[in-house]
């Protein structure tokens, strides 16, 4: 195994990382700076756009382009002119809150969820929109909504409230996009301060979990079983995804400050992204959004 | 032929002072609003940024390892490998209304630096020069905005503008004691019919000025006797300054910014990336490292 900053852009809050296979090239957000980036496998080609609010998640879309969840809604971005469409707005009476991780399921649906800025109260829901731009709640009481994924089968659904201490799985739904019989998938440590980030689930099923602050990349088993451990250059890793031209290259984020002040600073690596290669897993082709 | 390229696009809200390292054979630029300082390769691969706690408006590296940056309240430190910044003076201190601009080190090893008022607006701004042994010393003042120190390649000549006169001064040089005097007009924007205004530049190695002129989106070379010579137009019109490098160093790498001016933004998508530009038929000079 080998981990190497790949690019450092000091991401205040690096998030999202998303390999595309037909483009070959990897997406990510600066969460708090409002930025899309975009470079090649090997961290050339850096590109950025700029967005109107603070962005949770991104995916591209079939027909091109990207669907965002910001702070105050989902919306469409056009790469060529940099232009912001807003698709739909659910919490536009709570300010407080803001949409954060989002992922696309199996069918092209976009599962997003939203969190209290604040990072206190259970204030936040998730939400799935679909391809006809219908949205439709999944979820309530949520703190902060962080790493939703899918099964490779894409019939479990993985999800979790960063502050509940736990990953949650689901049965999902495909023909419906719905979710039923929530269970917890694991518990967290939290004795070193870390919480469940972003998560992707490999070609064995396997789910990579980042856990913030504690500088933690764990690996567990379909039944839950702490599979691997990869301590990390920096506490505040924040999400994974695996990408590059095999598949085979784990991507990780990282923030450079914290969202709040009661979380910890970091080393002069903080921001970066990270590569790690040689991890003998590959990853499933991220799909994209049929909307 | 000549070729321009979008190198790197980092959305630096004031990208700004472009300095090619011969010894790391590496492109340093930074975001001045954005508080970071950028790296990366002659192609644009590689990056790495380090953040800084006060707005910055000029990079140099010290023969000594590391860097040395004109930040908004004063001269610093900063350790590439720790990250931190340090303090080394504060030639005109508590003043909220100025911060120190662009930058640049003498063929002596000397850094010379200039601040500029917030609101670009007063004429209440000196340039200083800070030498190896931590000695401050004012060149100039009665400046709005300091941009664009550099020098002839003999070191006898040194330029020097304040955005907002629309000019680019002259001034004989002291190539041992670093003083600078006879400050003369050595080229008018406007009298050259150009509408923007001078921002960062360099001296090639034929010894002509390049400039951006800066809302207009041009480079302009001023040949030696302040004749306007040469026009290059750029994708976008924030254009802030140039610098020459890559392994032959005849690439003119550019940065611009993607802040809004006046509450209108850009125009153009590409507006705060890095810009390389080809085929110039130009080399520019090693750039001096600080030794201090």
């Amino acid at each position: 195994m080998r981990i190497e900053v790949l690019i450092d852009v000091k991401t205040t809050l690096g998030e999202g990382p998303l390999w595309d296979v037909e483009e070959q090239r990897l997406y990510f957000i600066d969460s708090f700076g409002c930025n899309v980036f975009r470079c090649t496998a090997d961290g050339r080609e850096v590109r950025a756009w700029d967005v109107p609010a603070k962005i949770g998640s991104m995916a591209l879309r079939e027909k091109g382009g990207a669907v965002l969840s910001l702070a105050n809604g989902f919306y469409f971005l056009d790469f060529k002119t940099g232009d912001t469409e807003l698709i739909v707005d659910p919490e536009a009476d709570k300010p407080d809150n803001r949409i954060n991780d989002g992922k696309v399921d199996k069918r092209g649906r976009f599962v997003a969820g939203s969190m209290d800025t604040m990072e206190d109260g259970p204030n936040g829901s998730l939400y799935r929109l679909d391809p006809d731009l219908s949205l439709h709640k999944l979820e309530d009481h949520i703190i902060v909504s962080n790493g939703p994924c899918w099964s490779p089968d894409g019939r479990i659904f993985y999800f979790a409230d960063s502050w509940s201490g736990e990953i949650w799985a689901y049965d999902y739904d495909l023909e419906t996009g719905a979710v039923s019989n929530k269970r917890t998938f694991v518990k967290i440590d939290r004795s070193s301060g870390g919480a469940a980030d972003g998560s992707t689930v490999d070609a064995e099923g396997c789910l990579w979990n980042a856990q913030v602050y504690d500088g933690k990349i764990i690996r567990y088993t379909p039944d839950g079983r702490v599979e691997r451990v990869l301590d990390m250059p920096v506490k505040k890793v924040t999400s994974v995804m695996f990408g590059g031209p095999n598949l085979d290259i784990l991507y990780v984020t990282s923030m450079a400050k914290p969202p709040l002040p009661r979380f910890p600073g970091d080393g002069v690596l903080r921001g970066s992204l990270f590569a790690i290669h040689d991890l003998g897993v590959r990853g499933v082709p991220e799909p994209r959004f049929a909307g | 032929m000549l070729r321009i390229e979008l190198l790197i696009d980092t959305r630096a809200e004031l990208g700004e002072g472009p300095l090619w390292d011969v010894a790391e054979q590496r492109l340093y630029w930074i975001d001045s609003l954005g508080a970071k300082v950028h790296s990366c390769d002659a192609e644009g691969g590689a990056p790495r940024t380090w953040d800084v706690p006060e707005h910055i408006g000029s990079l140099a590296l010290r023969e000594t390892g590391g860097a040395i940056v004109s930040l908004r309240d004063g001269f610093y430190s900063l350790d590439f490998v720790s990250g931190a910044c340090r303090k080394l003076a504060d030639p005109d201190p508590d003043k909220p209304r100025i911060r120190m601009n662009d930058g640049k080190v003498d063929r002596q090893g000397r850094f010379v630096a200039g601040y500029m008022d917030y609101e670009e607006r007063d004429p209440i701004c000196a340039l200083f020069r800070l030498d190896a042994n931590g000695i401050v010393a004012k060149l100039d003042d009665g400046i709005v905005c300091s941009n664009g120190p550099c020098w002839s390649p003999d070191g006898r000549t040194f330029y020097f503008a304040d955005t907002y006169r629309r000019e680019i001064w002259a001034y004989d040089y002291a190539l041992a004691t670093g003083e600078a005097t006879n400050r003369r007009v050595f080229c008018s924007f406007a009298a050259s019919g150009l509408n923007g205004l001078p921002d960062g530049a360099t001296v090639d190695a034929d010894g002509f000025v390049w400039s951006v002129s800066v809302y207009e989106g041009k480079l302009v070379r001023f040949a030696s006797d302040g004749r306007l010579d040469r026009i290059v137009g750029l994708p976008v019109e924030s254009t802030t300054s140039l610098s020459f490098g890559g392994p032959g160093l005849d690439v003119a790498y550019v940065t611009s910014m993607a802040r809004a001016v006046k509450g209108v933004k850009p125009r153009e998508r590409e507006a705060g990336a890095l810009f390389a530009v080809y085929g110039l038929g130009v080399r520019g000079l090693p750039e001096p490292r600080f030794s201090g």
